[in-house]
């Protein structure tokens, strides 16, 4: 539980669309919460910022990461995987967040340990209601593991 | 044969008295004579053929039992008839020549050599005899003894035995397909049936006698192949092989060949009999068959190759696609949203129109995409319980139904052998259809199903706006509408993916229907035994 002075909630987004970035940072302002938004935009600068490497020394730990699958260089399975392989990274959860719904791609990412999964609608409206589900869901209902 | 009770011959003085020793002698010889004459009659009388001795003048002076037997006379009606009597009246004249002749040379042989001869009974009845004749030199004349053997029961045996090969002849004669030849041990032709002069194009006269090599073309000559096979037959007993063979004229033809051995008793090799076949025709369907095959798995490669290739368009179409289209709707939205108002009217309404294009463009790519995957993600088949599928999808539509007052009934639903997912899309669509067009009156549907000869027969009715005659067989194509989307929202595929997912299962769907009449649609899935298909 939160006190007032807590600081905001940091949300990992690895994300190769601008489109979808935007859209996303739109959601989550219509929200209620206060949080902060890292944007990384592919799979191996992801791991670099959550390893806090090179230009990332500096980057916060995020206590959400909403991963999309479909990445350049390194794809989101592959991230899912290495997250959670590693000791110190595995706590966070990973919310695949994607347009795919391909029954393999979900297998997969469960498979991997993905912490839920969830195909992106269409619809602009719904987007936004499952971007808001997302912050109550995991930012307010579920308790996160300290650092 | 001298009289022993005839006295001393004339002349010689008999001086002395009859002595009691000369008595018991003659008593002696007499018993010794009767005993030879007894013995002698024993041996006629029990003979198993008729003996009959004749004079020479053509009279019966003696005959045993057989005889009585054989021509049913007593004996005591034969002696001194003349010979004749025993003989059908008609050869008669005939034998009293031969009568004479043979006095004049008498021989023991057999009696008309090369002739039939027939013995007639005192009731008038003819058999067929064998008859020998042996002479009897007597007082200057030659009596001759005939015996005579009842030969009725042979002559019937010799008479169905050449019926039975008779018949035989005819079977072999008689077949026309398959060439029947008797080989002699050297391999040479000894036997020709109708069906060999129409295989290999010889008659009888021209093959006969001629070597088995005749029936085979050169080069088979020249490698040894006629030797081969008469040799593997000998030590074998049989050979059977498919290989070429010559027609008269050279032409080849494919035969199934079989020899058989054909040994005697003794095991002595007697010759070969060998069945011949052309079975040209059916190398040829054969032949037919496999390259129809080859064609098949080739059609089959391309359709999978094709399918790939569709499933890979899907695919990129569903993520490729799908990026870009969601921009444009989502920003559209966005920007009506967030501009509502604050731009002029016009704007609002080119935002409008923007935003219902892409939306509906993105349906349609689903829409697409399920299309194709009907048949590259159709699953195997199982049974599937329609009643218990329908009443899902009726659950489904639980709140639509109840906001517009909709009923769907459902009557007795079998258990099918289907594709379970594919088929409640076809409930499915046909469902939403029937609720979807209704007219001023709440929507009524009702399904059933029955049995029609090898299929079920599914019906979804209702009391919709119907479907003009005209349109029947359009409905079913890709995206073809009836309606505005103003009217009736929809991307016109539903009845497409029906359409489709029954082709699959090997059915027909079709429908009846009149404007302002309601609808009917059937559809068919053939009953079949469970299987995954």
């Amino acid at each position: 539980m939160r006190g007032a002075a807590a600081r905001p909630v940091e949300i990992l987004l690895v994300e190769d669309s601008p489109g979808d970035v935007r859209l996303t940072r739109e959601a989550l302002r219509e929200g209620k919460i206060r949080n902060h938004l890292s944007v990384v935009p592919d799979g191996v600068e992801a791991l670099a910022f959550l390893r806090r490497a090179g230009r990332y020394a500096a980057a916060p730990r995020p206590d959400v990461i909403l991963l999309d699958l479909n990445l350049p260089r390194k794809d989101g399975h592959a991230v899912l995987a290495e997250i959670k392989a590693d000791e110190r990274l595995r706590r966070v959860p990973v919310v695949v967040l994607t347009t795919s719904r391909d029954e393999q791609d979900v297998l997969r990412s469960y498979d991997l340990h993905a912490n839920c999964y969830i195909a992106k609608p269409v619809d602009l409206d719904q987007f936004i209601a499952v971007v808001r589900s997302i912050e109550a869901f995991w930012l307010t209902i579920v308790t996160l593991p300290e650092e | 044969m001298t009289d022993p009770l005839a006295g001393p011959p004339a002349g010689q003085e008999q001086q002395e008295t009859p002595t009691a020793a000369d008595a018991t002698e003659q008593a002696r010889l007499l018993r010794q004579a009767e005993a030879a004459e007894a013995k002698f009659r024993g041996l006629l009388e029990s003979a198993p053929d008729a003996v009959i001795i004749t004079g020479g003048d053509g009279r019966i002076q003696l005959v045993n039992r057989q005889t009585e037997v054989l021509f049913g006379y007593a004996r005591e009606e034969l002696l001194g008839r003349p010979v004749e009597t025993l003989i059908p009246a008609r050869f008669r004249g005939g034998h009293v020549a031969q009568r004479a002749r043979y006095q004049a040379h008498p021989q023991t042989r057999p009696m008309g050599i090369g002739m039939e001869l027939f013995g007639r009974r005192k009731d008038g009845e003819e058999f067929p005899v064998e008859v020998s004749l042996s002479p009897m030199a007597s007082e200057g004349r030659t009596l001759v003894t005939a015996i005579v053997r009842d030969i009725t029961a042979r002559k019937r045996a010799e008479a169905a035995l050449r019926e039975s090969e008779e018949g035989f002849r005819l079977l072999v004669e008689g077949v026309r397909d398959y060439a029947i030849i008797r080989l002699s041990p050297a391999g040479r032709v000894g036997s020709w049936n109708a069906g060999a002069e129409r295989l290999f194009g010889y008659r009888e006269d021209e093959i006969l006698g001629a070597s088995l090599a005749r029936l085979y073309p050169p080069e088979d000559v020249a490698r040894g192949r006629p030797d081969e096979e008469l040799a593997e037959a000998t030590t074998e007993g049989h050979y059977e092989e498919e290989g070429w063979r010559a027609r008269r004229g050279g032409a080849r033809f494919w035969a199934h060949v079989t020899v058989t051995t054909l040994r005697d008793e003794g095991g002595a090799l007697r010759g070969y009999a060998k069945v011949v076949r052309d079975v040209t025709a059916r190398m040829e369907a054969e032949d037919r068959l496999r390259l129809a095959a080859a064609e098949l798995e080739r059609q089959k490669a391309e359709l999978a190759r094709s399918n790939a290739e569709l499933e890979q368009f899907a695919y990129v179409a569903s993520h490729d696609l799908q990026e870009p289209l969601r921009m444009v709707a989502s920003y559209t939205q966005l920007l009506q949203r967030r501009y509502r108002g604050r731009l002029d009217a016009d704007a609002d309404e080119f935002i409008a129109f923007a935003v219902d294009g892409a939306t509906r463009m993105q349906q349609l790519i689903q829409d697409l995409l399920a299309y194709s995957r009907v048949g590259t993600r159709g699953r195997p088949f199982a049974p599937v319980d329609t009643g218990a599928l329908v009443d899902g999808v009726l659950g489904d539509l639980a709140a639509r139904l109840a906001e517009t007052g909709g009923v769907v009934e459902r009557g007795d639903l079998p258990v099918v052998t289907a594709d379970p997912v594919q088929l409640r899309q076809v409930f499915q669509n046909l469902i939403d259809n029937a609720l979807k067009y209704h007219g001023a009156a709440p929507p009524r549907a009702a399904i059933t199903a029955e049995r029609a000869g090898a299929c079920w027969r599914f019906a979804v009715r209702d009391n919709g706006v119907g479907i003009a005659p005209e349109y029947a067989g359009r409905v079913f194509g890709l995206f073809q509408r009836l309606h505005t989307q103003a009217d009736y929202p929809g991307t016109g595929i539903g009845l497409a993916i029906c359409q489709k997912i029954v082709q699959r299962h090997g059915g027909r769907i079709w429908l009846e229907s009149a404007p302002g009449r309601g609808t009917i649609f059937f559809f068919t899935l053939p009953v079949r035994q469970e299987s995954a298909g």
